[in-house]
């Protein structure tokens, strides 16, 4: 049985009743990685011989009749900004080529204690930022789909590894939309947990008040089985929220009858791909007839929220890199440091009233989720961007679809909703809901999938 | 009466190479013409953050002596 397309749940399944074991799976996995990712450059790292020493303790625990949580067994990969001890972490970076940390992040030392099988490192925009980038020591990954896009940004390699089958679920960090995005454009699940749910502790920062770490699979409930895993307080990570876990695969009943959903159709009208609106129109048409109500709510411009997010985030990474930029600015990417230093220029009250606007912007948020379960809206605005290394910088000039939730602190997921026809690249929907409510998140989800087939399609990598 | 700072002219090339120099950075000449080509956009988003807020609009980050300053 090819593993390849198979999901955390049909593995656990098949792990239970012995028709797979965690060491085919992994090495099988590592098979398709040697034949493929010389296109893709997803892994910056593979890590062989840590993942098959863990599968053959999951094997032999499994096998005992032992689980030890939802991901034993089950390979899984790392953004190269989350630090893994004894194995180099480098941010995709000159500056931390030949860094290896001494110990495990938090979410690091979650898996582990749950048996999960880590299969390597993944390719990132610079530190999570600076991206696409053609002048770092790795290449930039590629989007499955057709290796002349790119997978998006900054979890590059994470959408890309897991809509190419290599692994069914990654971790990746979401500043801005550094999830949900490459998720978008690769036809793939990716959740931004609430701010504070997943710890930080060990993840090179980009944004202090705005990193979130969360999980990306190929399904929805994938989504609620890693979130299980790494969902949790931290006391050492000062932005961690205490609040319990919930049963978040309890919450996928399938039902979404007579929740109310607001649809934020004006961030996607004007501007974006073709393909997008009336695709969204159909995902919309979905849920209503699964029960759902489903009504128009207007939210400040993405312009807005871009702003706010994007001057504190300046403002906090230029603090993070002064040292490096004026020690060795040569050493950054052109991207990432043009991206950075404008943060030398921001002044005290600019970052302080971009805070203020962010309680603002925050609150039309909460107000809207007074009226409604959840908001929905499109993943991204388009499709993957081509691969041209001469394209301009748009960070600044094209307002962000995924920046709103960062601004808010939202648990936000990106799935599939769509393909374009021209170029047969993924199309997707963003669902967001209050803080700590992702379980209303991924009920949705989750029933959208149970009734659409978009994340069942794969990427032929022949 | 006006928002925000989007009237203001833009900076000129010499006044970017005198805020970065007042910043601490001394960036090769490379760099630094990058750099000069670069901030306008950024300039521009700062300018467009709005000023006149609430006064009880609080900054969304506060500082909570519990997490910082355990025993």
């Amino acid at each position: 049985m090819d593993p390849a397309f198979l999901t955390i749940a049909e593995l656990s399944r098949l792990y239970d009743q012995r028709e797979l074991s965690p060491v085919e799976v992994t090495r099988n996995l590592f098979d398709r990685i040697a034949a493929h990712d010389s296109k893709l450059h997803s892994f910056i790292r593979v890590t062989p011989e840590v993942a098959l020493a863990e599968a053959q303790a999951a094997e032999r625990e499994l096998m005992a009749g032992r689980r030890r949580g939802l991901l034993h067994g089950i390979p899984y990969a790392l953004k190269d900004i989350v630090e893994t001890a004894g194995i180099p972490t480098t941010g995709h970076s000159k500056l931390c080529h030949d860094y290896v940390p001494a110990a495990d992040a938090h979410l690091v030392s979650r898996l582990k204690a749950g048996g999960a099988v880590l299969m390597g490192k993944l390719a990132t925009w610079e530190f999570a930022l600076g991206g696409p980038s053609w002048d770092l020591p790795w290449p930039p990954a590629r989007n499955p789909w057709n290796p002349d896009y790119l997978p998006g940004g900054s979890s590059s390699g994470a959408g890309s590894a897991v809509a190419a089958g290599f692994v069914p679920g990654a971790v990746g960090t979401d500043t801005g939309g550094s999830i949900r995005g490459p998720a978008a454009v690769c036809g793939i699940a990716g959740l931004k947990p609430t701010y504070g749910r997943v710890s930080r502790r060990g993840v090179f920062p980009n944004t202090f008040t705005m990193d979130h770490c969360g999980p990306l699979t190929r399904s929805a409930e994938d989504i609620a089985l890693f979130l299980q895993v790494i969902a949790g307080f931290d006391a050492e990570d000062p932005g961690s929220e205490y609040a319990p876990v919930p049963d978040y695969a309890a919450a996928l009943t399938g039902s979404i009858k007579g929740l109310r959903l607001g649809l934020i159709e004006h961030w996607y009208a004007d501007g974006a791909h073709p393909d997008l609106p009336p695709a969204m129109s159909a995902a919309v048409e979905v849920l209503r007839g699964l029960g759902a109500i489903v009504e128009p709510v207007q939210l400040s411009s993405l312009r807005d929220y871009t702003d706010c997010k994007t001057t504190i985030s300046i403002a906090e990474l230029y603090a993070i890199h002064e040292k490096g930029l004026k020690t060795r600015p040569q050493d950054f990417g052109r991207i990432l440091r043009n991206r950075v230093l404008p943060g030398a220029l921001i002044r005290a009250e600019d970052y302080v009233q971009a805070l203020r606007w962010r309680t603002v912007l925050a609150r039309e948020q909460a107000m809207a989720l007074k009226q409604f379960d959840a908001l929905l809206t499109a993943g991204a605005r388009g499709v993957a961007d081509h691969a041209d290394p001469n394209q301009p910088d748009r960070l600044v000039s094209v307002p962000s679809i995924t920046m709103p939730f960062s601004v808010g602190g939202l648990p936000a997921l990106a799935i599939p909703c769509g393909f374009s026809r021209a170029e047969g690249l993924p199309l997707s929907l963003q669902i967001a809901a209050a803080p700590m409510a992702e379980p209303t998140v991924l009920r949705i989800a989750h029933a959208y999938q149970q009734a659409t087939d978009w994340h069942h399609r794969h990427p032929d990598l022949r | 009466m006006r928002t925000d700072l989007s009237h203001l002219p833009p900076s000129s090339p010499e006044e970017i190479r005198a805020m970065t120099r007042r910043a601490g950075l001394d960036l090769p000449e490379e760099l630094m013409e990058q750099f000069i080509a670069t901030w306008p956009a950024f300039e521009a988003m700062v300018r467009r953050i709005p000023r006149n807020l609430d006064h009880a609009a609080e900054p969304a980050h506060s500082y909570r002596p519990l997490r910082i300053v355990r025993s």
